[in-house]
């Protein structure tokens, strides 16, 4: 019989109840988008590495203190967790300019065993994600910012508001702008993102 | 605007022909299309940390 999987509410209240492996699978669940969002704006693997530890420490610690008001949407809640947590490092080291740039893509290629055919598609799906990072990362800070929290958070464009301390207009707004600089980059730049 | 079916994202990006239109445009503006653009666009943008990263934080709480 096919195993239908628990809602992210259910795991939350399993957890909240308890049940220590829900919060393992949460987190699970959830890992890579929470990663890539903080990855995409700190723009750094190890910083990454960190900052998402402490991203789902706090989730972990805010659960057991019963401060989640479940309305049905964890990931939001994490990714806002994890935007300020952002903020709150840059506001400390006071140097988003000297953030490195550095691309661990290397790093796939030593994930597992592959043949020649995976390397080669690793190749191309690696310089792909390497084009749409290049993409994602000449857009204005501001309009990055909600282009992320939208894809990777989920939120709303009110959350979004609210989150960068800006009214709904200017977070459509922002969000207007960054498409057409998205779709005048990959045309500029004569960008084929897919495999053929 | 009615949506199109297309199969690439070049295609796609061909396929909306409004880049020199001002920013009050409403196809722009209507954001089932603009989240559908963002998740063909993103969707090869994916970074796993790795099982291992998640375990250390398990055992740190």
């Amino acid at each position: 019989m096919k195993e239908i999987a628990a809602s992210d509410q259910h795991l939350v209240q399993a957890y909240i109840k308890g049940d220590h492996t829900a919060i393992e699978v949460l987190i699970n669940r959830h890992r890579s988008k929470v990663y890539t969002y903080i990855l995409l704006t700190i723009k750094n693997h190890p910083l990454a590495e960190d900052l998402f530890q402490e991203t789902f420490i706090k989730v972990i610690q805010s659960l057991r203190a019963g401060k989640y008001k479940d309305n049905g949407k964890f990931l939001s809640w994490v990714i806002r967790i994890a935007h300020n947590l952002i903020i709150d490092h840059f506001r400390k080291e006071k140097q988003m300019n000297s953030i490195s740039n550095d691309d661990s893509e290397v790093d796939l290629f030593n994930s597992k065993k592959l043949s020649d055919e995976n390397i080669e598609e690793l190749i191309i799906n690696s310089q792909i994600k390497s084009e749409i990072r290049t993409l994602i990362n000449e857009l204005p800070d501001d309009q990055r910012e909600v282009v992320l929290l939208r894809h990777y958070g989920g939120l709303s464009f009110k959350e979004i508001a609210d989150q960068t301390d800006v009214s709904i207009n200017t977070a459509l707004g922002r969000m207007r702008y960054a498409l057409i600089n998205l779709r005048k980059l990959i045309q500029e730049k004569k960008l084929s993102l897919t495999v053929y | 605007m009615p949506m199109v079916k297309i199969s690439t994202l070049f295609y796609r990006v061909d396929g909306f022909d409004d880049l020199n239109a001002s920013s009050t445009n409403p196809v722009i503006m209507d954001l089932c299309i603009g989240d559908q653009y963002l998740d063909t666009l993103l969707a090869p943008l994916c970074y796993d940390p790795g099982e291992a990263l998640v375990r250390t934080i398990l055992e740190k709480v």
